[in-house]
């Protein structure tokens, strides 16, 4: 809240904090040369049937996005098939139209499938496992603490 | 989950069009519009107009080589936005105020009271708009390429309804330019969004309906030990729910290739009030430092003058909130305690005294923090003052589980990772083959689907 203060010192930059000046900058003379091509071309293009020579910048960037999406690929994936009951839940909460409806019998049966299956296992034990944590009181905390504690011969406390 | 499915298509939409930046930031503006329109479609025209002023007014200012001309229109564009602001954010507390007044001077009137609803995130885009108008005028940023920029400017999803404040000067340039994402980026993005959905869904979500919520709504209901244990568990909720947000929204910008500036860093291990204006929502500190506190005078016209300037700069601090006296007096705690160590290290300390040992540093203003925090959260100073009535109260705690407990101890502990824990291990799951990266960001945020409770309450920061 001062002016005299600097920040304080960062120990490692973020590389989202990373400066700019390194990344290669689309000109408007190379978005109009883009512009300025034929459709079919810019279409391959898209498609990935580079014409030209990419740069080494754009190389190592397209393979950064492709590790990304990827990567996001399999996070959702995963989700949707370990994390089924969530989207039961959500689809629930929607409200009553003729989509939703839709969505809420798709996730039913989406999930019906899976628990069939097991896989909504994973999730269930941690839950229940969290669950029992949450509801632990400090007696249970205690209890392990005085039977470990208990003298020899003492009878053993009923767990 | 709609949120999620909005940022798949989002990012998948955004990246076909990589090749074309202009067709990117259109498609983003027009993301950034559906949802703030998923909130309420009507305020949507609230930003056009905000951002068109901001757009026409630095445009002014940048065209104009008139000194006196720039002057007023930075002037102008300050008072619109301020205008704007004030109307929706201030428009009921003010006449309140107004009729408490005329009441007490016994003109007694009918005043116009309208229920103004509050547009989500205003408070964080007006700043915007006026850091930008400000900024051309002071040179400290160049006038927009175009109207484009500024609308995504001051649209752009991941930081419109709660921040963390983007300066122009830091997002301007980036729109000029492709975005090119690296490994590290996107790394760092994903671990920092389900980093963010574990603080708030879980941390903020079970203090908020297991012991905080509670606690405040009826204070005399409980004893010294809950009450202790709410004001501490309530710190730890705030700085979970917002720095939450934050890291989402970073997290999500910096998958669509943006990179946002860092907003907390570990605020409650601060060994003064000083220090932890420097870690806790640094982009409003940064904002309220450079737009209001030096332009006051800053620390330039003596000891006097600099506590006046910090207990403005913390009043309106207060004020930018929510139009409630609570908020003030919390602004007011701070200026305080902030003026006290300015006094205390530029007046009385010599030099040859001993420092305070860290410890105690950390100790003492994590709870003056904890004490404002009281105010901060009470709905009136009524459910304020018998909140810290109660703390007299001695009786045996009620809330106060070994789950909450360990869930506050938790929320402190995470102060005390090393710096930038979450950035190392980005740099390491940036390296590994992308199944596998993939792999473990879904197991993390599946663990945290598992633990977190139904129902999860808005952020905090949105009623800001």
């Amino acid at each position: 809240m001062s002016d005299d203060i600097t920040d304080p010192p960062e120990p490692d930059a973020s590389p989202l904090e990373a400066p700019l000046d390194d990344a290669p900058v689309a000109t408007p003379a190379a978005s109009q040369a883009w512009r300025d091509r034929p459709p079919m071309i810019r279409l391959a293009e898209a498609a990935g049937f580079a014409f030209g020579e990419p740069t080494d910048e754009d190389i190592i960037a397209d393979h950064a996005r492709r590790w990304t999406s990827r990567a996001i690929l399999v996070a959702t994936l995963l989700l949707a098939v370990l994390n089924s009951p969530s989207i039961q839940t959500w689809a629930t909460t929607l409200p009553p139209t003729w989509g939703s409806q839709t969505v809420d019998d798709l996730a039913e049966v989406w999930t019906s499938r899976l628990e069939q299956l097991g896989l909504d296992q994973p999730r269930t034990v941690v839950h229940d496992h969290y669950q029992a944590f949450q509801q632990m009181s400090w007696r249970d905390v205690v209890r392990p603490l005085r039977i470990r504690h208990a003298p020899a011969g003492a009878p053993q406390a009923h767990r | 989950m709609i949120f999620g499915l909005f940022f798949l298509v989002t990012y998948a939409s955004t990246w076909s069009l990589n090749r074309e930046n202009e067709r990117r930031k259109q498609f983003l503006l027009l993301a950034s519009w559906v949802f703030y329109a998923w909130w309420d479609w009507r305020f949507v025209g609230l930003l056009i107009a905000s951002a068109l002023l901001n757009w026409f007014v630095a445009k002014q200012i940048g065209d104009s080589q008139n000194r006196t001309k720039r002057q007023f229109l930075v002037a102008l564009g300050v008072t619109i936005n301020l205008i704007i602001l004030g109307f929706f954010k201030y428009y009921g507390f003010f006449i309140e105020q107004a009729g408490e007044l005329l009441k007490l001077a016994g003109w007694e009137r009918d005043l116009p009271l309208m229920h103004v609803i509050l547009p989500i995130g205003i408070s964080f885009f007006t700043f915007q708009g006026m850091s930008y108008v400000i900024d051309v005028h002071r040179g400290k940023c160049p006038k927009a390429h175009s109207l484009l920029d500024v609308m995504l400017l001051m649209s752009f999803f991941p930081h419109l309804v709660a921040g963390p404040i983007v300066r122009a000067s830091d997002l301007l340039p980036q729109f000029a330019k492709a975005p090119k994402l690296s490994r590290e980026m996107a790394a760092h993005g994903l671990l920092l969004i389900a980093w963010g959905l574990f603080k708030k869904t879980v941390i903020a979500s079970e203090l908020a309906t297991g012991l905080v919520d509670p606690v405040f709504f009826d204070p005399t209901a409980y004893g010294a030990g809950d009450l202790i244990g709410a004001a501490y568990g309530y710190a730890v909720q705030i700085y979970c729910d917002f720095s939450a947000y934050s890291d989402i929204a970073i997290g999500v910008a910096a998958l669509l290739g943006y990179r946002f500036p860092r907003n907390f860093d570990q605020p409650y291990r601060s060994r003064s009030l000083q220090e932890f204006w420097r870690r806790w929502h640094m982009s409003l500190s940064n904002w309220l430092r450079d737009y209001l506190y030096v332009p006051l005078g800053g620390n330039r016209g003596g000891l006097v003058r600099t506590c006046i300037n910090l207990m403005i700069t913390m009043l309106l601090g207060g004020l930018w909130h929510g139009a409630s006296w609570t908020f003030i007096a919390w602004g007011a705690i701070h200026g305080t305690v902030l003026t006290i160590e300015r006094v205390w290290w530029s007046a009385i300390r010599k030099p040859d005294w001993p420092r305070l040992p860290t410890a105690w540093g950390v100790f003492i203003t994590f709870n003056v923090v904890c004490l404002a925090w009281i105010l901060f959260r009470s709905d009136s100073f009524a459910t304020a003052m018998a909140y810290l009535q109660g703390l007299g109260r001695l009786t045996a705690p009620t809330l106060l589980t070994p789950f909450i407990v360990t869930l506050i101890a938790g929320g402190l502990a995470m102060h005390w990772l090393p710096p930038r824990a979450i950035e190392r291990s980005a740099a390491w799951l940036c390296r590994i083959p992308s199944p596998a990266a993939g792999l473990i960001v879904g197991v993390l945020i599946l663990a945290v689907e598992a633990i977190r409770a139904p129902g999860v309450a808005p952020f905090i920061y949105f009623q800001f």
